[in-house]
């Protein structure tokens, strides 16, 4: 129940700073996502066992927020926690390696279904204009803030569960 | 009486006889210079000593005055310190004073127009889409679809709504679209925003003579936006003479990566076109 509150707690102020000062931190026209990085690193965490309701709230906050049409990052985010699933129980066991690998290919995975959605709704896309100056930067920007996102919160979850254990 | 001035008597006289004539000569000024040469060797040696003494003191006490200077050093900082937060703090509210009085004006000049002055509050954190949040929702009278502008120019149209904030999609989003005219050539266009924020105008005829410079603003056509708001001017015409139009790259009016608040045009509903489509 803790760590439920706790995500809550953090996914409320990644929120913030996400909407109010990540925004406005560019690479060019890249941005970071806090809210991805939050939920990667809490669903790689070995001890976490409700990082799937954390999942579900981040993607609930950025449709809320953002103007992505059919709640895409809801759906993206829970691909994402699949695709973590799976690689931490059959492929890759090593976390940072593991956080660093899931972030590029989260961050991908975002930028190409987010181009997807913007395609159905005819939307002017120019694709290497995109890929330049928006999905390369957003993708360097997630890889820098990844591990200090992931020392944090690992730090948090192994802290809520050695108060659990101790108790 | 013989007894009385005996020989010890005698001196005694004699030594107050001497001490008062010293006294009456040292008075009178005569004994200055005697004075002078018995003392100046112990006052100097005094002094001497006094100053070797108060050195030595000095190294293992602080004086009264300068505790007092380092308290009040310390005051001084703490001073210094409020002062340049509240000389942040009044650069911040000058600065929003100044944008204030800018929209300000701009209301006060186009007074068929009611607007609600708002304050932006966030991004969209995608960055593939251009939209903005305010602090002004439902409870102020905003509606899905009204425009805003700022006094420089068009920045967007309401896109959704909550009771206290409100989402813009602004002008440069790749999904917006809007009718609009250059001036100088008094040419019907539309104006398309894109996925890095760059704004073109497109279906541009042939025939029109597009320059750098020229304005864009908005020409009502449509009834997504009222007429006359300015969009931008032209930066780069694109015209290759097969196709059938020209375009032109726009420079926005409004820098929209610093923009601080903005005013919603209450009194303009959209004209719903569904039912013709």
């Amino acid at each position: 129940m803790l760590e439920v509150i706790t995500g809550f707690l953090i996914l409320a102020i990644a929120g913030f700073l996400q909407i109010g000062f990540f925004g406005k931190i560019r690479l060019m026209g890249g941005t970071t996502d806090l809210i991805m990085l939050c939920i990667i690193a809490w669903s790689i965490n070995e001890r976490s066992k409700y990082s799937w309701i954390l999942v579900i709230a981040g993607g609930l906050i950025m449709s809320y927020v953002s103007a992505m049409p059919m709640n895409g990052y809801l759906w993206m985010y829970l691909i994402i926690w699949f695709i973590i699933r799976f690689i931490k129980m059959r492929v890759w066991q090593m976390p940072l390696m593991l956080m660093l690998f899931v972030t590029i290919l989260s961050s991908l995975l975002i930028s190409v279904g987010t181009l997807a959605l913007l395609f159905l709704q005819n939307a002017s896309v120019n694709y290497i204009d995109a890929f330049r100056q928006i999905i390369i930067p957003s993708l360097v920007m997630n890889l820098l803030l990844s591990i200090p996102v992931y020392a944090f919160l690992n730090d948090v979850i192994n802290t809520i569960y050695l108060n659990e254990e101790s108790e | 009486m013989r007894k009385r001035l005996n020989f010890r008597n005698w001196k005694k006289v004699v030594l107050v006889l001497i001490v008062l004539g010293i006294a009456f000569f040292a008075l009178s000024g005569y004994m200055a210079k005697a004075i002078d040469r018995v003392l100046s060797p112990v006052v100097r040696v005094q002094s001497t000593l006094m100053e070797r003494l108060n050195f030595i003191i000095s190294l293992f006490s602080v004086s009264e005055d300068q505790v007092a200077l380092v308290a009040e050093n310390e005051d001084l900082k703490n001073q210094v310190a409020e002062l340049q937060s509240r000389i942040i703090q009044l650069q911040q509210n000058l600065n929003e004073a100044d944008i204030l009085y800018a929209l300000l004006g701009f209301a006060r000049s186009s007074p068929d127009e009611q607007y609600i002055p708002a304050k932006v509050i966030g991004k969209d954190p995608s960055p593939f889409l251009k939209y903005i949040l305010i602090d002004q929702g439902s409870d102020l009278g905003i509606r899905a679809g009204m425009p805003v502008v700022t006094n420089k120019g068009l920045v967007g149209r309401i896109d959704a709504v909550t009771a206290s904030a409100a989402r813009i999609r602004l002008i440069t989003d790749s999904t917006s679209m809007i009718n609009a005219i250059v001036v100088d050539a008094d040419a019907e266009c539309m104006v398309q925003g894109s996925i890095t924020g760059d704004i073109t105008i497109e279906m541009v005829s042939q025939d029109v003579k597009l320059e750098p410079g020229q304005i864009v603003q908005t020409s009502g056509l449509g009834g997504d936006f009222p007429a006359d708001f300015i969009i931008g001017q032209v930066l780069n015409v694109n015209q290759i003479n097969n196709e059938v139009f020209q375009s032109a790259s726009i420079l926005p009016a409004e820098d929209f990566n610093s923009l601080q608040a903005v005013l919603v045009v209450s009194n303009f509903s959209p004209a719903n076109t569904a039912p013709l489509e």
